[in-house]
């Protein structure tokens, strides 16, 4: 349709302006010197100072970190377990399990996290970051899961008989073979698990324990208590830069995977 | 001829539910053959290949390598080398790395390691290519690295499964070649499983052809076109053939509906297949020193650049007739022509149904 | 594994029957008073036809604004495909509290925006836009865009363009093409978009949380309500099945009848 093209080229980019001047503005008036989140005044970091000597900040982003880290690991093990048992075995149950793995992906988040935090009541757990991780942990696994048995999908087993005949007994197969092959899948998935801990807000919110902060948490509280403010424009603008920093490495590892 | 085996198979067994894959096969491979299995797709060969690799366990029967049994001796146990489908190169590695691996696994000196994939980069000619990853090589190359690295471990026995399938004609005929050269160097024995005739033709001391996870017949490749033990065979080998059916009437004479045929030997009694081989059947206008003579119609005629190809008629049986020569192009037959085709007795082979 | 994820369901569906008593003890009396409650509660059922209804809004204005850009970019540009589409995602790298509180920021009333326009004198007064439903909805689809853009565009990038090339042979012009041959082609990815885009907002929490008023709320609130507010486990849990079903039934008609292929891209 070649008289349809400069509207189509003109709606394309007033759509790409809708999705990058929410934050552009929000990033802009993170470095406004007045308080008004209106007008621009002069460009000051007088909003990072007060975040970055916000100590409650750091120890939120510590938190964060921390967290992400062991859920990234745990999630990548029981994952790749469970990708490699519905990839390569046939059992009976195994369309049901495979199903039991997709559904946590679909429920709402808001349902989940409430669930836990029933059982959590239920059972006397004590509320901190050992209930946090264990929440995380039982929804990441099946996108770790879910991206691992797309990635194997593809995968050609017969490297590993080809091992196997130049003499390579199971265990070597798995070390020298299967897992530097899957290396690349697990990456993805690994910075995929982060950053769902990382950016994770519901459920973090409901199994937290007093105390127990991370990023996103102190974001929230003060969006929902104080609405729009420039300190809080410039620590999301901070914690921004942090959750593109790790989009980055994860489209360098999918940019990887695929050659 | 010293009967060395290198491989036997007693009644080997495998089912996969409720198909059965390889169906008690029995083979005794010599020592430094190149054999070949041969078979339609399905006909349970690669079955059979990785049987002898260790990578399949049979449900009946027993595998041998050089006389001791092997059939509970893990893969990676066994002395063999395997060359796969679809090469199996690991990915993560370069040449030196992939090559190397089989003698990693077994300990070797590293000094030693780097001179033996030297030695065997030279014979299967990739010099100076070590350090390339394997995704930067052409199809023939990464064939050679394959091979080298089945190789280099010194196996007792080379397995390969459909290696040469991926490549291009020209570098396919070259690779045949160069394979055949190798494995007269290198004496080890190969088994080699393909679906293409003329690899295992050109290839092959042996062939064993297999269909329905049964062995058919086992023979050179000689044997195996001019004498056929069966239908199958006689039909899967070569470009064409022609089969007539028909019942022995004594020595050396078949009843069919087309008249008596005369042939060599008969040694079967009851229904048989005479078979003809196209290239022995003559065409023309008319035809003398034949012992056995019909006459027909061309329907169609093919150029096939070395040879011509006719479709002929003869009352309702189609007869392919392959004529060589270039001179044939002044005195080509066009469709429609009335001709008579034949050919003497000893062309003519009786084939048991 | 599974027990894991499970076992909170488990403990919900027990409130939910009425198997926990109020001094937590297993009883095993299963009743569907809840249930029943709460579906005769018209409040509860108007909410819930509101997610339904700011959900389906949210679907349709993500196809209409997703699909010319999809096809924008997967008909129009020839070079740098994907820097196109790698530029439209940058946006969803940020998180999804980050990008909801973007918007924010210029849907205040004191906003950048709202000065920038009065003062142009395109508008008297700042629009007052926030705690209304259109906040709510605009605020959803800037947030799940991506959701619709990036089925779509992998279905039509997988369209084989020379069917387009054969319609125009058969003398279909460039409207009629796009209608018999390019639309048509392209309900897969229609379809997996809705999907992708109408289960995580028909469940949502946080945006009418910040942008909404309490004449805005969805299931996730009332859901919220009755576990944090009202604190009634059994109400909020028999709502929490239902809603879970109501969503696993959608999905499960959609694997049915197209697979699951479409979702994962």
């Amino acid at each position: 349709m070649k008289g349809t093209t400069p509207f189509l080229k003109i709606f394309t980019i007033l759509v790409f302006l809708f999705l990058y001047s929410p934050i552009i503005v929000m990033v802009v008036f993170s470095f406004n010197e007045s308080k008004s989140i209106g007008v621009f005044t002069n460009f000051s970091f007088r909003w990072y100072e007060k975040v970055i000597n916000n100590p409650e900040v750091w120890k939120a982003l510590f938190n964060s970190f921390w967290v992400g880290a062991v859920v990234t690991i745990v999630s990548l093990v029981l994952g790749l377990m469970m990708a490699m048992a519905v990839t390569r075995y046939s059992f009976s149950g195994k369309s049901i399990l495979e199903s039991l793995i997709l559904i946590p992906v679909i429920i709402p988040e808001i349902a989940e996290a409430l669930s836990l935090l029933i059982m959590y009541i239920f059972l006397n757990i004590p509320l901190g970051p050992v209930t946090v991780i264990i929440g995380h942990i039982a929804f990441d696994v099946s996108f770790v899961t879910i991206v691992m048995r797309a990635r194997m999908a593809g995968y050609d087993k017969s490297i590993e008989e080809a091992a196997r005949t130049l003499g390579a007994n199971e265990f070597q197969t798995f070390f020298r073979i299967t897992l530097p092959t899957l290396y690349p899948a697990i990456l993805a998935a690994g910075l995929l698990a982060f950053t769902l801990s990382f950016d994770d807000l519901i459920k973090t919110l409901f199994t937290t324990g007093p105390g127990f902060k991370t990023l996103p948490l102190i974001v929230w509280s003060s969006a929902a208590r104080g609405g729009v403010s420039p300190e809080l424009n410039s620590l999301s603008s901070f914690a921004l830069s942090i959750s593109f920093l790790f989009a980055v490495f994860r489209l360098r590892a999918e940019r990887r995977l695929e050659r | 001829m010293n009967d060395v085996f290198s491989v036997e198979l007693e009644n080997i067994v495998k089912r996969f539910g409720n198909v059965v894959a390889v169906d008690h096969v029995n083979l005794k491979i010599r020592e430094n053959e190149f054999f070949s299995l041969l078979g339609p797709s399905g006909c349970g060969k690669t079955t059979t290949l990785r049987i002898i690799a260790g990578l399949e366990e049979p449900d009946e029967g027993i595998v041998k390598i050089y006389g001791e049994d092997v059939t509970d001796v893990p893969t990676h146990k066994r002395n063999i080398g395997m060359v796969f489908q679809h090469l199996a190169l690991f990915p993560h590695m370069n040449v030196f790395e992939n090559i190397a691996f089989g003698l990693k696994m077994r300990k070797v000196q590293k000094e030693e390691i780097r001179r033996q994939v030297k030695k065997i980069l030279e014979i299967v000619k990739l010099e100076g290519l070590e350090n390339r990853r394997v995704n930067q090589l052409s199809g023939g190359q990464q064939q050679r690295v394959a091979l080298a690295r089945a190789l280099v471990i010194e196996p007792e026995v080379l397995l390969l499964d459909e290696p040469l399938g991926a490549l291009d004609l020209k570098i396919r005929q070259h690779m045949m070649v160069e394979l055949k050269n190798i494995q007269r160097r290198v004496k080890t024995t190969f088994i080699y499983v393909t679906h293409d005739q003329t690899e295992a033709m050109t290839m092959s001391d042996r062939i064993a052809i297999m269909k329905d996870g049964k062995v058919q017949q086992v023979g050179t490749p000689l044997e195996i076109y001019y004498r056929p033990s069966n239908t199958f065979v006689a039909s899967f080998i070569g470009e064409a053939v022609n089969l007539i059916e028909g019942e022995v009437r004594e020595n050396g004479l078949v009843d069919t509906s087309l008249g008596t045929i005369y042939c060599t030997e008969s040694l079967t009694k009851g229904r048989v297949a005479v078979m003809v081989r196209p290239e022995m059947v003559e065409i023309s206008d008319k035809l003398h020193d034949v012992d056995n003579l019909f006459k027909g119609t061309v329907q169609s005629i093919i150029f096939k650049g070395s040879y011509i190809e006719y479709r002929v008629d003869v009352q309702g049986n189609t007869f392919i007739v392959h004529k060589h020569g270039s001179a044939e192009l002044e005195r080509m037959h066009h469709p429609g022509d009335f001709v008579e085709i034949g050919w003497r007795k000893n062309s003519s082979l009786i084939v048991p149904i | 594994m599974a027990i894991w994820f499970y076992a909170p369901f488990f403990i919900v569906g027990l409130y939910s029957f009425d198997m926990i008593n109020i001094n937590r003890q297993i009883v095993f009396t299963p009743s569907l008073v809840h249930y029943s409650r709460v579906l005769s509660w018209t409040g509860a059922m108007g909410i819930f036809l509101r997610s339904l209804y700011f959900a389906g809004v949210t679907v349709l204005l993500c196809l209409l604004i997703g699909y010319p850009v999809a096809y924008y970019i997967s008909f129009k540009i020839k070079k740098y495909k994907d820097l196109f589409i790698i530029l439209f995602i940058i946006p969803f790298w940020v998180s999804f509290l980050l990008r909801t509180y973007a918007m924010m920021s210029i849907l205040d009333e004191r906003s950048f925006l709202n000065t920038l326009l009065t003062s142009l004198g395109l508008i008297d007064s700042p629009i007052k836009i926030m705690y209304t439903d259109a906040a709510v909805i605009l605020v959803m689809v800037y947030d799940y865009l991506v959701m619709m853009v990036l089925p779509l565009y992998a279905n039509l990038e997988k369209l084989d363009k020379t069917l387009l090339e054969a319609a125009s042979t058969l003398g279909a012009g460039p409207v009629r093409t796009f209608l018999k041959v390019t639309l048509p082609l392209s309900m897969p990815g229609i379809l997996a978009g809705f999907l992708l885009v109408f289960i995580p907002t028909v469940g949502e929490f946080v945006i009418p949380e910040l942008v909404g008023g309490p004449n805005n709320y969805m299931v996730g609130n009332l859901i919220y309500e009755f576990f944090m507010g009202a604190r009634h486990w059994w109400i909020g849990s028999a709502l929490s099945m239902l809603f879970i079903a109501f969503i696993l039934s959608l999905v499960i008609a959609y694997v049915r009848k197209i697979g699951e292929r479409g979702l994962a891209f």
